[in-house]
């Protein structure tokens, strides 16, 4: 589904600002449908980040909480709901792996590239795809730069962290992460939070597992 | 300017990795460029598709009754403006050129009318005159704020510039401020993110100190819309410290006013 059509997409993004606006209302049903759809990958997401199983289920919550909190905060002419979940739990675990030096001892090692998820995870054929278009691009980075992108992203490493990591010098660790992303963003081209199938189901199946 | 370090700092944003200067010129740079706001939204839907890459794991099925106790546990957050202006930078950022690109459309178009009536018509009157005054006046500000804008953004990345973090004061608690100057030249800025709002009747003032004492400079207004940037218009080579304050409309005319920022150049 690499053109989902136009009407596809409204109907998504109308079904996330009902949501929304049901938990600016303070319904909690909104916050346990919102739980249904997301917390399996954002916990998948933050554990990946962390490490850690108690800093990964924090992490959910302080997302949820802050959604609670503070629903107005998501403007929909930014984008889909996703990304903007997504980016509240990278930000809280990186965090918190900021402040863990413990957590960051279990996370240097990164190797998503050619990491299979569980096969029973994966059940539908579209989301298996789209997925796998993803790690094809990662896998197409140029390897330096692949390395410091998952580094940085996946461990939540600071550029100098990265740099230190990698023996390299900061200007050349902060080049090529950012260069990887410019890259994946011209490989990927439609992004899998644009090509949403109209009852967003896909993101619920991540969380299967 | 070299573009690309511009989308090097989008970059670097999106993943939540660049210095308070950085972020200030990049907020500063994407007001005025199409390219870069659309370039910083399609990387936060990298990172999205980057997301959903994570090895699939289920969370502990008790995690859900805990997330609802918690939000029961949480009262609403009343408006929080810096939040806000935050995470819809973007749409803030568009809002504001749109903003200056109808304003400064209105204001010709105002100037115009204006034009045409008072000589096709003959008529002159004070209204008129101060209607044309302020929207010429308005438009001015805007181009103005833009060419600042640009030019800040042009100091800040030449290797040669000079950058000084300011000191927030709690008037403007939760902002960023920074000088940037070339030395040996008057292309210095005074660039902050998140500072509040001017009043009405009131404005921001700069100021420099150096050996010969305290020297007021510019004011101006700001509607807390975005990124401020202001320029010093003088050599800050010698200068020890600036600062900005807030003062009743038209300046300081003795002792600074409050502090909002403050730092030694």
């Amino acid at each position: 589904m690499d053109q989902p059509d136009q009407t596809a997409r409204d109907a998504a993004r109308a079904q996330e600002s009902a949501l929304l606006s049901r938990i600016r209302d303070r319904d909690e049903r909104a916050v346990e449908e919102l739980y249904a759809r997301y917390s399996g990958p954002l916990y998948s997401l933050a554990y990946q980040v962390t490490g850690s199983d108690r800093f990964a289920q924090d992490v959910v919550q302080e997302v949820f909480i802050a959604v609670w909190k503070d629903a107005g905060r998501f403007d929909p002419a930014r984008g889909a709901l996703g990304p903007w979940l997504f980016s509240l739990a990278r930000h809280k675990a990186i965090d918190l792996v900021r402040r863990e030096s413990t957590v960051r001892k279990r996370t240097v090692d990164v190797d998503l590239a050619f990491e299979k998820a569980p096969d029973d995870v994966d059940q539908e054929a579209w989301l298996r795809v789209q997925r796998e278009r993803v790690r094809a691009a990662v896998a197409e980075l140029p390897e330096n730069q692949r390395v410091a992108l998952e580094l940085a992203f996946f461990a939540g490493l600071t550029h100098v962290e990265v740099a230190e990591q990698l023996g390299i010098p900061l200007g050349t660790a902060k080049t090529r992460i950012r260069t990887a992303l410019l890259k994946l963003r011209e490989i990927i081209g439609t992004s899998l939070a644009e090509a949403e199938p109209p009852d967003s189901r896909w993101i619920t199946e991540t969380s299967s597992s | 300017m070299d573009h690309r370090d511009l989308q090097q700092l989008a970059a670097g944003e999106a993943l939540e990795d660049v210095g308070r200067l950085e972020r200030v010129v990049f907020a500063v740079h994407r007001r005025t460029c199409a390219s870069c706001r659309t370039l910083r939204a399609d990387l936060d839907r990298v990172t999205f598709d980057l997301s959903l890459i994570a090895p699939a794991r289920r969370p502990p099925v008790a995690l859900q009754g805990s997330v609802i106790a918690a939000i029961r546990a949480t009262a609403p957050a009343g408006p929080a403006p810096g939040a806000q202006a935050s995470a819809v930078g973007d749409a803030v950022i568009g809002a504001a050129v749109r903003r200056w690109q109808v304003l400064g459309g209105a204001a010709m178009g105002v100037a115009a009318v204006l034009a045409i009536v008072a000589a096709g018509l003959g008529i002159t009157t004070v209204r008129l005159e101060q209607d044309l005054q302020r929207s010429v006046a308005a438009l001015e500000d805007a181009s103005s704020q833009l060419t600042a804008q640009a030019a800040a953004v042009t100091v800040a990345l030449d290797p040669a510039h000079v950058t000084v973090a300011l000191e927030t004061e709690p008037l403007a608690a939760g902002a960023a401020a920074f000088v940037v100057y070339r030395p040996g030249s008057a292309d210095g800025y005074l660039m902050a993110t998140d500072l509040p709002p001017t009043a009405a009747g009131q404005v921001y003032q700069l100021w420099i100190a150096d050996a010969a004492g305290v020297h007021p400079l510019g004011t101006f207004t700001h509607d807390g819309d975005g990124a401020f940037v202001a320029p010093f218009g003088v050599v800050l080579d010698a200068a020890t410290a600036a600062m900005i304050t807030l003062e009743p409309s038209g300046g300081a005319t003795g002792q600074p006013g409050p502090e909002v920022v403050f730092g030694e150049l």
